[in-house]
């Protein structure tokens, strides 16, 4: 079953990359996007994706600290589903980009040309919030490993699943603020972070019964806690209607009814009918995010059925090739349990330790605030945990693993660990070729020619993300990203000229990217003249 | 929401408190249980609470919150831990619901979140065991509803 899995996952991978091949060629074009859908699928996959990362270090971390026994048996394939769905999650935001090699532009860090961060922005309360929890997520899977032969390591997991209980519900409370800070009415909700977090954890729920049935066997306790799941979704499913009349009855139908099924014995004793259940809670669970971002009848294109096969393949890949390897080097894993020794880190330790992460935080926060002293110290918070959980995590994993390794093997692994971060900063700090000229991969002026399409639709697909459709800004674009572009008044674009801003658009200016080699001169032009229709008929 | 109003939702969560932990239920029913009472508490915002104040679309789970920290009161072990956990999940619900509210333009009350805070931070040093101090506590997190 194993092996057959992992084949399928090889196979879905090849139309999986020929899409990601796709979206890097020609950008947010390759997805179906409109007016309204600013976000698309690959946000859609995100959300599913990260919120199915969440469930491992749940039946893990947080069961280990509630003492739940059960959780001996699942943890490592629950910790494994983790690790694979966050590598698949952390994908769709870089392809959301559009430009990936701008990747760097969400990390907090400072660089040399003051495009600054925006702390306001969920996006970067994402990127913090995800890269910490996949980085521990790793490391907390490690030490499960090593304290399989070193038994004293139980207590630095346990220390770390400490670290690790805030933060995956902070990980899935920051994606529900993408949603809930926005000025989209539909997205409004204070109610939002709790309810992410059941749907995470239930969605979850699902995938590692799932994986439990198609490797170990059955998870008795799984199947309750995805009954009592349900009947929490379906609460926030009736708030959510009587707050916003939003409904969406196959959400409901796969998502609770079919999910009932379970209380009758003699159908729960039915293979068959746990793994319907589980793939109908997925499919519910998908849904609930497609009609969250996807509220239009926008035309899908092919791209949008290609991450499908991108998620599962990748995922099924990475999981089942993880398991049969740790199979031939640790077979050990999957006949004992981890040791859950009650012994703790010593307690003047774990003070030290988070009295540290948290001066340390508030040191960066404060550093980065001199830059940016226009956010409300408020909005510092949510990038503030994930930073001081970092280091917090970090200093437990090391000290723990410190008295197993060879004192050469460690400082010499610390001193490359230290050469790539520096490296890595001092990368960030440098920035990228802001040239577009010289990628790769830009979406030609031919591919928009090609079809005929009008000066609007040039406007629409080059202009609008920052610019907004009548040329006033894009509020929401603006809202969560920055910096805010121009006002196109009459006046100003009188008194600029049409050379003039021919040439910003052709070659940049302050903030704005140069189109050059994406747009021909002429159809620059001919955009000069569409911004001055637009900014006659608003006057 | 009205302060009588307020007084009755905080009657309202106070109900079932005492009554969650003292039997002994399957998993799949104790979260029916919990999911039917966070329901009925949506149904009375719905119905009592004000349309067009933002904060009561986290006023339910709030009520939730609240009753599972008194319930909290009658469990017999590792109380202090379970009254942490579910002071720390009134804490969530207040902290991410006002900053998504504070987008909207709305000012964030840090008074109740603070006293929160204190409460997980403190509550460990307390002997809880004692009736006595149960009801202080009690009065503390009906203080903290009423009062902020």
């Amino acid at each position: 079953m194993v092996k057959i899995l992992f084949a399928i996952g090889i196979l879905l991978l090849f139309p999986g990359c020929w899409t990601l091949y796709h979206a890097f060629s020609i950008g947010p074009a390759s997805w179906a996007l409109d007016q309204t859908v600013f976000w698309g699928t690959p946000i859609v996959n995100f959300v599913f994706w990260i919120g199915l990362a969440h469930a491992g270090t749940f039946l893990s971390a947080i069961l280990l600290l509630l003492g739940a026994r059960f959780q001996k048996r699942i943890s490592f394939i629950a910790e494994l589903s983790t690790v694979s769905s966050i590598f698949v999650a952390g994908l769709f935001p870089l392809i959301h980009l559009g430009v990936i090699s701008r990747f760097y532009f969400l990390v907090p860090f400072f660089n040399q040309r003051d495009m600054y961060v925006n702390f306001a922005s969920p996006l970067v309360w994402d990127f913090l919030a995800i890269g910490v929890y996949a980085f521990l997520s790793i490391a907390y899977l490690i030490v499960h490993i090593v304290s399989l032969k070193h038994p004293s390591l139980s207590k630095t997991r346990r220390a770390m699943a400490w670290v690790l209980f805030p933060l995956v519900l902070w990980v899935h409370t920051i994606v529900s603020l993408d949603f809930a800070v926005s000025t989209v009415p539909l997205w409004r909700g204070g109610f939002l972070p709790i309810y992410f977090i059941a749907g995470a954890i239930f969605s979850g729920l699902a995938l590692v019964m799932l994986l439990l049935e198609s490797t170990q066997g059955r998870g008795k306790k799984l199947e309750e806690m995805l009954l009592a799941g349900s009947w929490l979704l379906l609460a926030f499913w009736i708030w959510e209607f009587l707050q916003k009349g939003v409904w969406h009855p196959e959400v409901i139908f796969f998502g609770f009814l079919v999910v009932q099924s379970f209380w009758i014995t003699r159908l729960r004793e039915k293979k068959i009918v746990r793994l319907i259940v589980g793939v109908s809670v997925l499919v519910a669970m998908w849904w609930e995010r497609f009609a969250l971002i996807m509220h239009s009848d926008i035309k899908w294109l092919w791209s949008d059925w290609g991450w499908f096969a991108l998620g599962a393949g990748l995922f099924l890949f990475i999981f089942f090739g993880l398991y049969l390897l740790f199979q031939k080097i640790f077979p050990e894993l999957f006949l004992v349990a981890p040791q859950e020794s009650r012994k703790n880190t010593p307690q003047r330790q774990v003070i030290l330790i988070v009295v540290f992460s948290f001066m340390l935080a508030s040191f960066y926060l404060f550093l980065n605030h001199q830059y940016d002293p226009g956010v409300p110290w408020v909005q510092w918070v949510p990038a503030f945990f994930p930073i001081a959980a970092l280091i917090a995590g970090l200093s437990f994993f090391v000290l723990g693993i410190y008295p197993l390794v060879p004192k050469k093997y460690f400082f010499f692994f610390s001193g490359l660990v230290v050469i790539f971060v520096g490296f890595a900063a001092g990368a960030f700090y440098a920035g990228g070729n802001t040239d577009l000229s010289f990628q790769s991969s830009p979406v030609s002026a031919e591919f928009i020619s090609k079809k005929e399409r009008p000066t609007s639709y040039l406007w629409n697909s080059r202009c609008v993300s920052c610019h907004g459709s009548d040329g006033l800004g894009n509020r929401k674009f603006i809202y969560e990203f920055y910096p805010e572009p121009q006002d196109l008044t009459l006046e100003r674009l009188v008194l600029q000229g049409e050379d003039s801003l021919t040439r910003v658009v052709l070659e940049g200016r302050a903030y704005m990217n140069p189109f050059e080699g994406r747009l021909s001169e002429p159809e620059a032009r001919a955009l000069i003249r569409y911004m001055h229709q637009l900014a006659e008929d608003k006057e | 929401m009205t302060p009588l109003m307020n007084s009755l939702a905080c009657l309202l969560a106070l109900l079932p408190a005492p009554f969650l932990w003292t039997t002994r239920r399957p998993l799949a029913r104790q979260g029916v249980l919990l999911s039917l009472i966070l329901v009925s508490f949506m149904l009375f915002v719905f119905l009592a609470g004000d349309s067009n104040d933002a904060t009561m679309e986290f006023y339910p789970l709030e009520m939730w919150a609240f009753c599972l920290c008194v319930s909290t009161l009658t469990l017999s072990k590792r109380k202090v831990f379970f009254m942490s956990l579910a002071q720390g999940l009134w804490l969530w619900i207040l902290f991410f619901g006002s900053l998504s509210l504070f987008y909207r333009g709305l000012e964030i009350s840090f008074l109740s979140m603070t006293l929160l805070a204190v409460g997980i931070l403190s509550f460990r040093f307390l002997k809880t065991n004692s009736r006595e101090t149960s009801f202080a506590i009690l009065i503390y997190w009906v203080g903290i509803w009423m009062l902020f």
